[in-house]
């Protein structure tokens, strides 16, 4: 895939650090999906509906740090991920998951691809650093399924491929799911299964689906979805306390735990940059907090009223309420640079059209959304065909934003807030594409084209040359929008250099100081500029 | 006798108010290194923002001690017996929690109720503002307390931001984690719900971010009070000022330079309008 290209080659047994982000996006899609199943499972140590989404923010959280800091080996993914997984940790079964992504980061140190060998030594330490962070460990939770995966991946043949060690992981998960209620009496008489634990299975099956799809074998059979089974049976009244979580300066964990540990249950104590960051349940808040003042300094102190938050659970009848999946964007784009572009604004995904390949992941993404509504942004002309398809491909509700050109989709994406609910989104986006102006400027036969909103306005020799006069024209027009244009940003294609395209921006900068100028990499075919003006 | 209202530095009040209610203000604590600031007091925002630039460390903020919520009741008990203490949002700091245990350290015999804004900056200070002018007027403390709940849920504000790197920083950051890592520069608008940040909007422009603020402040069909606050950009503080007398009287609208325990968790360059008011029918900012 061309945006791999800069990287180590990859196959069956290894993957680099784009197809790692790749994996842990699977994972944390296909949790994503399952995250409101999860929360309404949840009954230990506390019924309050919320393991599913708290364990999807975290990887959500990782995810995004992932993102924003670029790798170029697979151990710095993993890093970055860990790290970003740790800042977003909450409750019980979040924070202990943040603690296994710290530890297999920490065992995977240094690789630039990972492979069977690398994972099995990561999960191994994943749960190690899990288990440590928890004072009490308690057998038929997220820490059992962690351990029997763990000791499964390390009786692997380490020269094996990853689809078929993720398959064993993936069954020997689901699996240790299914003995959770054997090992924990609040499971068995509630009649379900671990929340926690069945969320790991969720990350490692995504996992899975995704080496199985990148391998090109087959798309994994998607099992039935189960009938949403009786809510789980819960006592009238409980007395859970609060959940009481802050971050402590100047101490080590394991004087904290042992300060801490009679005064609550569910403690976990883990070592977040510069402080510790404690999570307790407890009926007294105040004397956890009088206790910890007493060892340093508190900061980000947060006590949450778990009982008031049981008895709307359980007003609910059961189900808790359903976790929040806005729509997602799907973008189609003409060049592989722009999917780094579209994905760092909160695209679920943006795919090469036209490139069977990239079909085919298409698919795995479209099937792992949560969300049944689809924000489609294709940024081209006449995308009626493409539409078409892709609604023969998935069920879910398309709603199309009409770009017609790449400053458009970009300018809808920047207007994209997750929070904002989808018609909201949709009126925004519309908005925003109205007040923005495209420019293409390419090379064809030996000489260079400048259209300006697809009619071309300008020719002659060089890019440069070029760009300045259709950009003149486009200043000159009325602005789209209320106020100045500010911004011009250059997408340039595939035969344009880094450098030359940044002399450009030089150029242009010189040309017109009041205006800001950056430059990207679009990957689109050929010698030419995509422009926007703002 | 009358009810004293206690509040915190982020209610970010003006001293004129402070003084003419009879308001107590407790600092929270600005970190430069080893330096340490009470925010308003030893550090103005003048010198904090210039500190800001050519620092090389990041600062930091921690709440008030308990200690010194309770030398403040004490101080106000002398003149009265009923204390109604608003704090910014507790899921933003661990002020309120202060405030609490604050209560179990008062030397004084004193009535003390402790309620979390859910919100910040001027937008607390409406709050404050509202309890302040019943308690003046003669109001229970039941009273002073029902004005004070009935404005938390009249005010909201709006902002855009420069840059998320301070609020990510100071671990503040939440749901708009979502706009980190754009390969594009943009413009964040973040706002403020059930007391946590989230994203509001994001543009490709600054201007257009200020046509947005201008926007949610005219989605109001009442406007009671609004305030423009800004850390390092007094400039289009003013200017926004300028296009916003059109919805509310000029000289009614509050303008100032972000305490320095808010411009810790923001960086230079915020610019936000806070509204205490009612919100035409479907209006909304996010």
């Amino acid at each position: 895939m061309p945006f791999s290209s800069a990287l180590p080659a990859t196959n069956a047994h290894r993957l680099n650090a784009a197809e790692l982000r790749e994996l842990l996006q699977a994972a944390t899609l296909r949790l994503e999906r399952r995250a409101s199943a999860i929360d309404r499972l949840n009954v230990f140590p506390v019924p309050d509906a919320d393991t599913g989404s708290n364990m999807a923010h975290g990887m959500r959280c990782g995810l995004q740090e992932a993102v924003r800091a670029p790798a170029a080996e697979a151990a710095e993914v993993a890093a970055t991920f860990a790290r970003g997984a740790l800042a977003g940790a909450r409750g019980n079964s979040g924070l202990i998951l943040s603690q296994f992504w710290q530890g297999l980061a920490e065992a995977v140190g240094g690789s630039r691809t990972i492979g069977v060998e690398e994972l099995a030594r990561g999960l191994a330490s994943g749960s190690a650093l899990a288990f440590r962070a928890v004072a009490r460990p308690v057998p038929g939770t997220i820490l059992t399924v962690m351990e029997d995966v763990a000791a499964v991946a390390a009786n692997e043949p380490p020269d094996g491929t990853l689809p078929g060690f993720l398959r064993r992981l993936t069954e020997e998960a689901r699996e240790s799911v299914a003995r959770t209620p054997r090992l924990l009496a609040v499971l068995r008489r509630s009649g379900v299964v671990d929340a926690g634990a069945e969320g790991l299975y969720r990350i490692l099956e995504g996992a899975w689906r995704y080496v199985q799809a990148r391998a090109g074998e087959p798309p994994v059979e998607e099992e039935a979805e189960p009938e949403p089974g009786p809510a789980p049976l819960l006592p009238e009244e409980a007395a859970y306390g609060f959940c009481t979580e802050f971050f402590l300066h100047g101490r080590t964990p394991d004087l904290v735990r042992m300060a801490l540990q009679d005064l609550g249950d569910s403690l976990i104590v883990t070592a977040a940059p510069d402080a510790v960051r404690i999570h307790i349940h407890t009926r007294i808040p105040e004397a956890v907090l009088e206790r910890a003042g007493s060892l340093g300094r508190l900061e980000q102190v947060s006590t949450r009223d778990m009982d008031a938050q049981y008895r709307v659970f359980r007003r609910g009848s059961g189900a808790a309420a359903p976790v929040e999946a806005g729509a997602a964007v799907i973008a189609l784009i003409p060049g592989a640079g722009l999917a780094a572009v579209f994905r760092s604004l909160g695209a679920a995904e943006a795919v090469v059209w036209g490139d069977s390949g990239e079909e085919a992941r298409l698919l795995t993404v479209l099937e792992s959304l949560p969300a049944g509504d689809l924000i489609l942004i294709p940024n081209m002309p006449d995308p009626e065909a493409a539409v078409a398809r892709l609604r023969a491909l998935t069920p879910k509700r398309l709603h199309v934003v009409e770009a017609g050109t790449v400053p458009r989709g970009v300018a809808a994406m920047v207007a994209f807030v997750p929070q904002a609910g989808l018609a909201e989104n949709l009126r925004r986006m519309k908005e925003a594409i109205a007040a923005v102006r495209s420019m293409d400027v390419r090379a064809e036969k030996g000489r260079v084209v400048g259209l300006l909103e697809g009619k071309p306005v300008a020719a002659g020799e060089g890019l440069g040359e070029v760009l300045g006069r259709v950009l003149r024209q486009a200043l000159e027009q009325a602005p789209a929008g209320p106020g100045e244009a500010e911004r011009v940003t250059l997408f340039y294609g595939e035969e344009v250099a880094p450098e030359e395209a940044r002399e450009l921006c030089a150029e242009l900068q010189r040309a017109h100081p009041g205006l800001e100028v950056e430059s990207l990499a679009g990957g689109q075919p050929g010698r030419g500029l995509i422009v926007s003006v703002e | 006798m009358s009810v004293r209202i206690v509040t915190d530095s982020v209610a970010d009040l003006p001293a004129e108010i402070v003084q003419r209610l009879g308001i107590e203000v407790v600092p929270l604590v600005v970190r430069f290194g080893a330096e340490e600031y009470r925010d308003g007091l030893d550090l103005s925002p003048e010198r904090f923002y210039q500190m800001l630039q050519e620092r090389q460390e990041f600062p930091a903020t921690a709440t008030p001690s308990p200690a010194a919520f309770a030398e403040a009741y004490d101080r106000q008990a002398a003149a009265a017996e009923e204390l109604l203490v608003i704090t910014v949002s507790a899921r933003l700091s661990g002020t309120f929690q202060a405030a609490l245990q604050g209560r179990n350290l008062i030397g004084r015999r004193a009535r003390v109720e402790v309620l979390d804004s859910g919100t910040a900056t001027m937008t607390e200070g409406f709050v404050v503002l509202r309890a302040a002018e019943a308690a003046r007027a003669g109001a229970s403390l039941g009273e002073v307390l029902e004005a004070a709940r009935r404005a938390a849920a009249r005010v909201d504000f709006l902002c855009t931001f420069d840059t998320l790197e301070y609020l990510r920083r100071g671990g503040r950051i939440g749901a708009a984690a979502a706009f980190l890592g754009s390969l594009l520069k943009v413009n964040p608008l973040i706002n403020l719900r059930a007391g946590l940040v989230q994203p509001a909007g994001r543009t490709r422009s600054r201007a257009r971010a200020v046509d947005q603020l201008y926007a949610f402040a005219a989605g109001y069909s009442l406007i009671e009070e609004l305030a423009v606050e800004h850390t390092a950009c007094p400039e289009e503080a003013e200017s926004l000022i300028g296009r916003l007398a059109v919805l509310h009287p000029r000289e009614r609208i509050y303008l100032s330079k972000m305490t320095p325990v808010i411009g810790t968790h923001t960086g230079p360059g915020l610019l936000l309008v806070g509204i205490l008011g009612d919100k035409a029918k479907v209006q909304s900012a996010g």
